[in-house]
């Protein structure tokens, strides 16, 4: 009887944590608007942060969700992506963000807060998955 | 005085010159595709930055590794952390030349098949790599196109024994980018 007991319970478990481990495993990702921003800044001091030490930037901001507040110097939509470019400190950079849906609401020499996720530093700061907030 | 003025201005011009060759755009495509009979994975970048030189026909793009996104999270943790070590490298780059530039007519709308050569740089390793390109000319605009197959373990990328069914040894890369003149924006 005991014997039994145990079995079901350990049958019990393992269906449990199998459950829990495909649920895991499948899991699509986070959507933005649930996630904690880490850092609130402007689009300058973000630019500049990667601009004047690149790898201690690297070191605080990647992964990190921020939301950023800018200017928007260019809008651009191509094969259903949108990317947001807005102005920083440097006419040739900027901070840019590849949308999570498609823009709506949004025009060029707007200023708005986007938030987002931060990727590293090319030409420009990347910033992927970004919603307007 | 006057001489070192249009000397100047003579300077400026020819920077201009060289700088209308120059094609390039901050939102270029690059997915890859890893194949198996277990499963499929597939990931894609869309902020891809690439210049064009159409004068010397050198070519050069880069990417953010943590600008790919998959399917699922737990894939893009362990290709993040694991695979690609992003944190510590967290760009891919490629440097190189497109062999027979010459063959592009940009003033005549047409498809020109091209041969690419250069450095690629995945995982902070860099190897020489050759592959065909696809230029479609239309309207001045610059559409490129190319794919090439790279091997993880030539980029120093260790996949654990307990996900090697998993993920295949050969990866599949596409790359499509749609220029611009640099001096237009």
């Amino acid at each position: 009887m005991t014997m039994k007991k145990i079995i079901i319970a350990l049958l019990l478990i393992a269906t449990i944590g199998g459950g829990i481990g495909f649920y895991m495993f499948n899991k699509p990702l986070e959507s933005m608007s649930s996630m904690k921003s880490h850092f609130k800044m402007e689009a300058a001091s973000l630019l500049e942060a990667f601009e004047n030490d690149e790898n201690s930037a690297n070191a605080k901001y990647l992964d990190k969700v921020i939301e950023v507040k800018g200017s928007v110097v260019k809008i651009e939509e191509k094969d259903g992506n949108s990317t947001i470019y807005m102005e920083a400190s440097n006419p040739l950079s900027n901070v840019i963000f590849q949308l999570e849906n498609s823009v709506s609401g949004i025009k060029e020499g707007d200023q708005v807060t986007l938030k987002g996720l931060c990727t590293g530093y090319l030409m420009d700061v990347v910033m992927v998955r970004a919603i307007k907030i | 005085m006057k001489k070192i003025i249009s000397y100047i201005v003579f300077a400026f011009i020819a920077i201009t010159n060289i700088n209308a060759q120059k094609y390039f755009t901050k939102t270029g495509e690059i997915s890859f595709y890893s194949q198996t009979p277990i499963e499929n994975i597939q990931a894609v970048s869309n902020t891809v930055t690439t210049v064009y030189d159409t004068e010397s026909g050198n070519i050069q793009w880069a990417v953010l590794i943590k600008s790919f996104t998959f399917e699922k999270s737990l894939m893009q943790e362990h290709f993040n952390e694991n695979y690609m070590e992003s944190s510590k490298f967290p760009k891919a780059s490629f440097k190189g030349q497109i062999t027979n530039h010459t063959n592009v007519n940009l003033q005549k709308d047409g498809t020109y098949t091209v041969d690419v050569e250069g450095e690629l740089t995945i995982h902070g390793v860099t190897n020489l790599v050759s592959t065909k390109a696809i230029i479609v000319v239309e309207k001045g605009a610059i559409n490129a196109t190319s794919s090439l197959k790279v091997f993880v373990a030539d980029y120093g990328i260790e996949i654990p024994s307990v996900v090697k069914e998993n993920i295949a040894k050969e990866i599949e890369i596409n790359i499509n980018a749609e220029y611009e003149e640099l001096s237009k924006s």
